[in-house]
């Protein structure tokens, strides 16, 4: 044990001198291995942190949710030609649910209001702005609680504002910004759809997003039983079922057993609505990104694989010009086994050395890119940093292989004497 | 006397003497590349890597382009046309599209025979409006399919793929008679193992005889394309009511060009609306919007980032054949001393160690071109996919190689040329 420790150390000792004694060779192949490891790297790390943002996008919905809506799918895209003849939610299903659903705590409902309105679009205006972009909902005043939405300043609508049908908003924080600037967006009104509209809350800018861009920033909320009457053609409706802690697959059960009943299906027929919690939701949008993600970390792949061939290149020209020390150290009693883990061992040194290197480059370029560019959160996770070094080893020891084994298979006698 | 190692006086050699030809040149950087195969092989490998991921992404994207483009002319036929009152709505924002819909017309039947009567047959028009609705058969039922109505011309413009029966006539088309041409899962849900031909179906409550069966057309861009029921229009009104605005699909006959036949469209329908000259249209003329399918959205995506990823692999690439050229230049430092000492000037060893390079960057090249076309024709006769490898890829690739091969000799050659004659001379 300790021979072989005191080889090894001797191996690593003599690979550290072979590599000085050609500086500038060892440093172009080491450049070849960084190059490739920081594209791995940090291409992994900006598909991780983009995946982590949407995946927070959707769990800042609550992770304790559950989603009904009448159709498959993205709410705010067009339908399917299967679904689209179903009949939209009834906002009378929310209150239903909550009572007979035990494990359903409460239930808040979310209306889109399409964009056009009897032909002309709807445009929000306050006195010196407007916002052609905004999106009008319609919600109920629980809304807010049941998604976990927090308040820069204001506060949501109360249930006698509901009922009174008040004409008040609450804004998202980009929708606020574009209204009225830098200046406080509550207690300010402004114009839509022909009706004078107060803000009496605006929401805090929402964690998560896609490509830094979270939907709820751009709402305008107003209150429900107003907005179905302002605009009797929305009938997009989203229901929000909020279930008791822990129990959350027991309220979807049961939410669905109660929606079957309500929309008069048979034991037969298939629902003609559609549940979905945060996690299925991020699941289906990993199966969708999986296959861009390992596309793109493949192509960065190919620069890594490069590096090695450099590598290697590096390794082979070395035993050609040390074959008679080869053929030396053989006559002098140096088993096979000793040459090829020789020359292996100097071959992985330089690829972890480079590994390195590229890992500590990758940090810093994706520290500096999450900076500079807040959408794009690219700085290495711990565990695409240990893979990364991982791969610069395996590089390593690939790459260095075939040169170490023709290294050790030289007849010594013929080593000794090449020229 | 002169003292060791001092410099030999500078004499004036002619030109002439000891000019290598461009092709010695070549020749020499060759013999040098042959001399170390598994060097220059490297090398090349590494060039290969890097030219051969960019056009492999390349092609990928073309790939896709062009099966997109086919499955659309498969629906959509390759040289129809669309008039509708608003084109291609995904596109627009907010504004624009309340105002278009503000400005243009919803195109009306009227419209429709004004616009044939007008083509004096030249030009082709099938109205489309369509509704999702319940198909019913002795007890059974087809839940949202979706029920066209259109003219009778439709099969010119589109692979409907009627396999049995046939299409309605334009007599038919114009009293509006009860016949309807039903998709394979509708036939198959409605009458399984019974051949629907002749038998009848109620749509809304009304009865319609079938007349022409589809056969299985699959799916196309993520669009079914066996859950259509096609009816002429007037019996589909009658169903629905008027279609609040007709899509109609035209083609150019054969031999004729799409543009003219657009343009002998969008005259027709300007005079019905008694459009004054400089007057904008109130109505769209577009291309088939093909499916935007999700891949190629991807694919877009995609793209904006593969221009890096192939550029650091070009690089790590570089710098490979970087250190193979200065290992081939430190070990023929000795060679390099005689041709400079014979007369060669620096500027021909830079171009001998400049040709080196190139030469090992362009077979890289080169097999990554031939590769990549190899493995192309494996995936079109496997898959069936339009794989197409353009030549300007081709071209951009191997331009791209000669162009690493010159980056990557350009240090090498340097220290080539600044090589001390002497200390050369004095290597082994």
């Amino acid at each position: 044990m300790r021979q072989f420790r005191a080889l090894t150390g001797e191996s690593v000792l003599q690979a550290l001198l072979a590599l000085r004694a050609q500086p500038l060779r060892s440093a172009l192949a080491l450049v070849g291995v960084v190059i490739g490891i920081v594209t791995v790297v940090l291409m992994a790390s900006v598909l991780s942190g983009l995946r982590n943002q949407v995946a927070l996008l959707f769990r800042e919905l609550g992770t304790e949710n559950v989603f009904v809506y009448h159709r498959s799918g993205d709410p705010y895209s067009s339908p399917s030609e299967l679904e689209a003849g179903r009949r939209p939610l009834d906002p009378a299903f929310g209150p239903i649910l909550a009572r007979e659903a035990p494990s359903v705590s409460e239930v808040a409902a979310q209306l889109l209001v399409p964009a056009i309105a009897a032909g002309r679009p709807l445009i929000a205006r306050s006195g010196r702005a407007e916002s052609d972009t905004a999106l009008i909902e319609a919600v109920t005043s629980n809304f807010f609680a049941v998604t976990g939405a927090e308040f820069a300043a204001g506060r949501p609508f109360t249930p006698l504002e509901e009922r009174s049908r008040a004409r008040v908003a609450v804004l998202g924080a980009n929708v606020a910004g574009a209204l009225f600037g830098p200046d406080p967006a509550l207690g300010k009104s402004f114009r839509l759809a022909g009706d004078e509209w107060f803000v009496v809350g605006v929401a805090a800018p929402r964690k998560g997003g896609f490509f830094g861009e979270n939907r709820q920033d751009n709402v305008i909320a107003l209150p429900l039983a107003t907005a179905r009457q302002r605009f009797p053609e929305a009938d997009a409706l989203i229901l929000y079922l909020r279930s008791e802690p822990g129990r959350r697959d027991a309220a979807r059960l049961e939410a669905e057993w109660v929606l079957r009943r309500l929309r008069g299906l048979g034991p037969t027929e298939e629902n003609d609505f559609n549940l979905s919690t945060a996690d299925q939701i991020i699941g289906q949008f990993d199966r969708l990104a999986a296959g861009i993600g390992l596309v793109t970390v493949g192509l960065a792949a190919v620069s890594l694989l490069i590096g090695g061939i450099g590598i290697a290149n590096v390794m082979l020209i070395g035993v050609t010009e040390r074959t008679r020390e080869i053929g030396l150290r053989r006559a002098v009693g140096a088993r096979r086994r000793e040459v090829l883990s020789q020359f292996l061992i100097e071959a992985v040194i330089l690829s972890f050395a480079g590994g390195l290197a590229g890992v500590a480059t990758a940090a810093g370029l994706g520290f500096l890119l999450s900076v500079l560019l807040p959408a794009f959160p690219s700085v290495p996770p711990l565990s695409i940093a240990a893979a990364g070094l991982a791969s610069s080893l395996a590089t390593g020891v690939v790459a260095g292989w075939w040169p170490a084994r023709r290294a050790a298979d030289l007849p010594p006698v013929e080593a000794l004497r090449y020229e | 006397m002169p003292r060791c190692g001092a410099t030999l006086p500078r004499v004036r050699i002619p030109r002439t003497v000891g000019r290598a030809s461009h092709l010695e040149t070549w020749r020499q950087a060759a013999a040098a590349c042959f001399a170390h195969p598994l060097r220059t092989v490297l090398g090349a490998l590494a060039i290969a890597a890097a030219v051969g991921t960019l056009i492999l992404v390349e092609t990928a994207v073309d790939t896709l382009a062009a099966y997109a483009r086919e499955s659309a002319a498969r629906v959509f036929g390759a040289e129809t046309f669309v008039v509708a009152r608003i084109g291609s709505p995904g596109t627009l924002s907010r504004r624009e599209l309340a105002a278009r819909l503000e400005r243009n017309r919803p195109i009306r039947r009227a419209d429709v025979r004004a616009l044939e009567r007008f083509s004096q047959g030249r030009v082709v028009y099938a109205p489309t409006a369509q509704r999702a609705a319940d198909v019913v058969a002795g007890g059974r039922r087809f839940e949202g399919a979706s029920v066209s109505g259109t003219g009778a011309a439709l099969p010119r413009l589109r692979d409907l793929g009627i396999a049995e029966g046939r299409f309605f006539l334009p007599m038919e088309e114009r009293s509006g008679a009860q016949v309807v041409v039903i998709g394979a899962d509708l036939a198959e849900t409605l009458f399984p193992g019974r051949d629907a031909l002749g038998a009848s179906v109620r749509i809304g409550g009304r009865g319609f005889r079938v007349i022409g069966l589809q056969a299985r057309l699959g799916t196309t861009g993520g669009v079914t394309l066996d859950r259509y029921a096609w009816m002429p229009l007037v019996a589909w009104e009658r169903l629905f009511g008027p279609a609040e605005t007709l899509q109609v699909s035209a083609r150019a006959p054969e031999g004729e060009p799409v543009a003219r036949a657009e343009d002998r469209a969008r005259a027709s329908l300007r005079a019905l609306h008694q459009l004054a000259p400089g007057e904008e249209d109130d109505f769209d003329i577009v291309l088939p919007e093909a499916a935007r399918s999700f891949v190629l959205a991807l694919v877009d995506r995609v793209g904006a980032v593969t221009p890096i990823l192939t550029a650091m692999a070009l690089l790590a690439a570089i710098v490979v054949v970087t250190n193979t050229t200065l290992v081939s230049v430190a070990q023929r430092t000795w060679e390099i001393g005689v041709r400079r000492a014979v007369g060669a000037t620096r500027g021909q060893i830079v171009r001998e160690v400049l040709a080196e390079s190139i030469l090992v960057s362009l077979a890289g090249g080169v097999v990554a071109v031939v590769a990549v076309s190899a493995l192309a024709r494996v995936v079109a006769s496997t898959t069936g996919l339009p794989v197409t490898l353009r030549t300007g890829t081709v071209v951009v690739a191997l331009v791209a190689a000669t162009l690493a091969g010159l980056v990557a000799g350009g240090y090498p050659a340097r220290r080539a040329a600044r090589v001390d004659v002497i200390q050369a001379l004095r290597q082994e």
